[in-house]
């Protein structure tokens, strides 16, 4: 046999190409949005919502200063912790759960280094600051002390472990002392000027509609929003605007979504009148429309801020119109809707936006005040 | 010193760049496909007209409006990973370890190589050899048109430095191309099945004195492998490599290393299974120096290191594409006779239907194949003279998939227009026909070229709308047949595959619509493409 071929150069490693510019937000409410969760709840995002780890970061800066990779190391170790008790469940939700069901640890691993490109350190390092557990040099306040003894009393004298099999000892996330709880909800509702207009909120929702609104917070919440406010009540019309918002926001995204995908072709129009489903947007024709139609009716009934057509030719027009402003550096599609850049819709569609309220509940749950 | 990466959808984009042709053809061959993390990465390339054919070996996840998608027909798993560039008659060929989906594109750690060079030959033309082979045993549809790509790569008498499973066991090719001792194997692939025994004929065959094998956390123990690496994220990681997925196996010999890296991955059904119970899979024979690998290995993607660990006890897992993957591929009615094809051996509770009846039975499959009783297939509509051109199966509780009966597995994308000499000149010129669609000459230069490269008869076409259909008919077809030629300049191979493509459909499209095609109309235009061929 002939000596083969050989080709005389090695392969190389993939690089992953540059991340596009783009978002699930076509539109641009999502600035809106956020400006009105900055005003109902400073200092939330919708990372931070675990209330234990204002607790751990307050003993970790205590005990390791400046320090920061011990910090980080102690995080992986403690979620190393909640995933040997609770695998892969959502009962106890903590950082790292899906790397760390990747990965499938034995027990005489060394622990991890790192599970998330971001620590919580880095996530709750504004919340820390807003509910007075540190100052703004960064050092601990009074409260942020006490709360860290509270967390080094559940910690002991425990060393940090190498081992995955040393993580079970360290105290799980979700369970909270009663001091600490109540050490946190102080901050959280009391501590600051941040801490008064997060409580404002808290109380313009009521206890009730905080724990009746489960899994949909934001949507039930917006939902009670929509009827008659006290207009000097600061949150309470924040929240009405937030509403209002939706009414626009949801049905337009899908209805932008939709037509990214069928190049801007949708049958038929909007028709007359519809019955309103507050909230409730098909993703297809002809309700999609229908909806849209019926969401538009009632917002410009409620607030004369936003004015759009409902022909169909003059809609399409306005989306367009809200499209480029939104993205005028990296439009999804042309004029005509012939699509400029690809694979930008979301998985699932759209529903309205959350402002924070999801995470705020979960931290007033895990400090005892719902 | 950091080594060269590739990034996948750049290459392409800067191909399809450098090389502005008017034909210009993207075609995939991977395992998994995601149309959505392909679309959204290669979104330069779809943006200009290209036409995309993606061929899988799993069934796609999501559709694609973009992509035409294809199955391919083979009961075993379909597992190289490809891709093909053309423009005119100037092509580029890449391949290595990497699935068209978001893991593969950017997340995992995968190896890739482009070839466009004279100096790239014997891999081309061991790529060449590797589509006339899928080709000729009916693993692609035809309406693909492979022959395109074929036309394009350089032939050779052997397969070059390309090893593939359809040539005979990757282990004898590879023993082919090594002689003496190995003194050590490095390998780095995923492990999914237990591969102790290619483990062990790798040991036999090659003499190696010490294996090191670099996969995923956790590293079961597989006999015969020395020493076990693991993928660690780097200190200054900006974003952690989800899992190994490349496949190479460094054969040390001296100064030099023999390096094997492709689709393979470290597995008998890969390296010792032939016919159609192996994988189709490929790898290239490449020959570094000893040092050069070392530095490949230590200079990772996003500072990632390989750290040595202890294996963990064996635990395999089941091998997922050979049962729960487990799926009818097409149907056959012939001689008034309905076989079935899978991706596996062994008895199937099967539940089927058409819009005739839905009708459970057992079918045992033989080779991958099997036979529906006459009774069974008659409820389901297969009589002598008619059957349905598709049907519906699943094993209870999974729910129900679609199969193609007498066709291969098309799955929707892009389809050619009514007109045909448009849609050619389309494919040759990348741009419509002046005043087709509204546009006007001065207007078209549909990919924003803005080139000066137009034909006379365009001007004569945009004229002649006031007159007779059966000029632009005449206009039309010159345009076509003069966009087919240039595209295909300087390649004779590939000029007569682009007519012979035309002429079969000239003569489908006849047959579908007779009154549009008299006898004069198809005489004048295979003379056309005939004169324009010996011109």
């Amino acid at each position: 046999m002939a000596i083969p071929n050989v080709w005389r150069s090695a392969p190389r490693w993939v690089e992953s190409p540059p991340s596009e510019p783009g978002s699930i937000d076509p539109l641009g409410y999502r600035i809106e949005s956020d400006r009105i969760a900055e005003n109902l709840l400073p200092g939330i995002t919708v990372n931070t919502r675990r209330a234990r780890y204002l607790s751990f970061l307050c003993w970790a800066l205590d005990r390791f200063g400046l320090d920061p990779e011990e910090t980080d190391r102690w995080e992986v170790a403690l979620s190393v912790g909640e995933w040997l008790r609770h695998g892969s469940s959502n009962e106890c939700s903590y950082r790292g759960i899906d790397r760390l069901s990747q990965l499938r640890l034995s027990s005489g691993d060394l622990v991890p280094r790192r599970l998330l490109q971001q620590s919580a350190r880095v996530f709750y390092a504004g919340l820390l600051s807003s509910a007075g557990f540190v100052d703004q040099s960064g050092e601990l306040t009074d409260l942020g002390k006490k709360l860290a003894v509270e967390f080094g009393k559940a910690i002991g004298s425990k060393k940090r472990p190498k081992r995955v099999r040393g993580c079970a000892e360290l105290p799980c996330v979700g369970e909270l002392r009663n001091r600490e709880g109540s050490l946190i909800a102080e901050g959280l509702l009391s501590e600051t000027a941040d801490s008064l207009v997060r409580a404002r909120t808290f109380k313009a929702i009521g206890r009730r509609l905080w724990r009746d609104a489960h899994g949909d917070y934001a949507g039930s919440i917006l939902r009670c929003h929509l009827g008659r406010i006290d207009p000097s009540n600061e949150a309470a019309v924040l929240l009405r605007n937030a509403a209002v918002l939706e009414l626009r926001a949801l049905p337009l995204t899908r209805l932008f979504l939709y037509l990214y995908e069928h190049d801007g072709a949708i049958p038929g129009d909007v028709p007359a009148s519809a019955r309103f489903r507050c909230y409730q947007v098909e993703v297809e024709p002809p309700g999609l429309l229908a909806d849209v139609g019926a969401h538009l009716r009632r917002a410009a009934k409620m607030d004369r801020g936003e004015h759009i057509p409902l022909g169909k030719t003059r809609l399409l027009e306005h989306l367009q119109f809200r499209h480029r402003q939104a993205k005028p550096d990296a439009p999804w599609v042309t004029e005509n809707w012939q699509r400029l850049r690809l694979g930008l819709q979301p998985q699932n569609p759209p529903g309205v936006h959350g402002y924070r309220l999801d995470a705020f509940a979960s931290l007033l749950r895990d400090s005892g005040v719902l | 010193m950091g080594h060269p990466r590739v990034q996948l959808p750049q290459f392409a984009a800067e191909f399809f760049r450098r090389f502005p042709g008017g034909r210009r053809r993207l075609l995939a061959l991977t395992y998994r496909f995601n149309a959505a993390a392909f679309e959204h990465n290669f979104a330069q390339v779809l943006t200009k007209k290209v036409q995309v054919d993606i061929i899988s070996g799993e069934a796609p996840i999501r559709h694609s409006t973009r992509c035409r998608l294809w199955r391919a027909k083979w009961p075993g798993t379909f597992h190289p990973k490809l891709l093909l560039l053309l423009s005119n008659d100037r092509a580029a060929v890449g391949l290595g370890s990497a699935n068209m989906t978001s893991e593969g594109i950017g997340e995992n750690l995968e190896t890739w190589a482009f070839f466009e060079h004279k100096e790239d030959g014997p891999v081309m033309s061991g790529v060449r050899r590797f589509l006339e082979r899928l080709d000729a045993i009916g693993v692609i549809d035809p309406a693909v048109g492979i022959s395109e790509f074929v036309s394009c790569l350089p032939a050779a008498a052997d397969a070059g430095s390309v090893l593939s499973t359809l040539e005979g066991t990757l282990l004898s090719q590879a023993s082919a191309r090594l002689s003496g001792p190995v003194a050590r194997l490095d390998v780095v692939s995923p492990i999914s099945a237990d591969p102790s025994e290619l483990v062990s004929s790798l040991r036999q065959q090659f003499s190696v004195r010490e294996i090191r094998l670099f996969t995923n956390r956790p590293a079961a123990a597989i006999g015969g492998v020395d020493q076990y690496w693991v993928l660690e994220e780097g200190k200054h990681s900006e974003r952690r490599l989800a899992q190994v997925h490349s496949k190479m196996f460094a054969f040390h010999r001296g100064q030099h290393v023999d390096l094997f890296w492709g689709s393979a991955n470290l597995s008998c059904g890969a390296w010792l299974c032939q016919g159609k119970n192996a994988n189709v899979d490929l790898l290239v024979h490449s020959r570094i120096s000893a040092a050069h690998w070392q530095g490949m290995l230590r200079s990772l993607p996003e500072n990632h290191t390989w750290t040595k660990v202890s294996p963990d006890p064996p635990k395999f897992r089941v091998d997922d594409r050979v049962d729960a993957g487990w799926v009818l591929l097409h149907g056959t009615f012939e001689g008034g006779e309905l076989h079935l094809t899978a991706s596996g051996n062994g008895p199937r509770g099967l539940k089927l239907r058409t819009g005739f009846a839905t009708v459970s039975g057992n079918l045992s499959f033989l080779e991958c194949e099997a036979a529906v009783p006459k009774q069974m297939a008659r409820k389901l509509g297969f009589t002598g003279d008619s059957a349905p051109n598709g049907l519906d199966w699943r094993v209870p509780p999974s729910a129900w998939q679609s199969i193609p009966i007498n066709t291969l597995d098309r799955m929707g994308g892009a389809e050619f227009e009514a007109d045909l000499a448009g849609s050619l000149f389309e494919m040759y010129a990348g741009r419509n026909l002046p005043l087709l669609r509204g546009k006007s000459l001065a207007d078209d230069h549909s990919d924003g070229s803005g080139r000066d490269d137009h034909f006379d008869e365009e001007e004569e076409l945009t004229r002649s709308l006031h007159q007779g259909e059966l000029d632009q008919f005449v206009l039309k077809w010159r345009l076509a047949v003069r966009a087919l030629n240039r595209a295909s300049t300087g390649n004779n191979a590939l000029r007569a595959c682009r007519i012979h493509d035309a002429v079969v459909r000239i003569t489908k499209d006849a047959i579908a619509r007779p009154t549009a095609w008299p006898q004069y109309r198809q005489h004048f235009v295979k003379d056309l493409l005939e004169k324009s061929w010996h011109a």
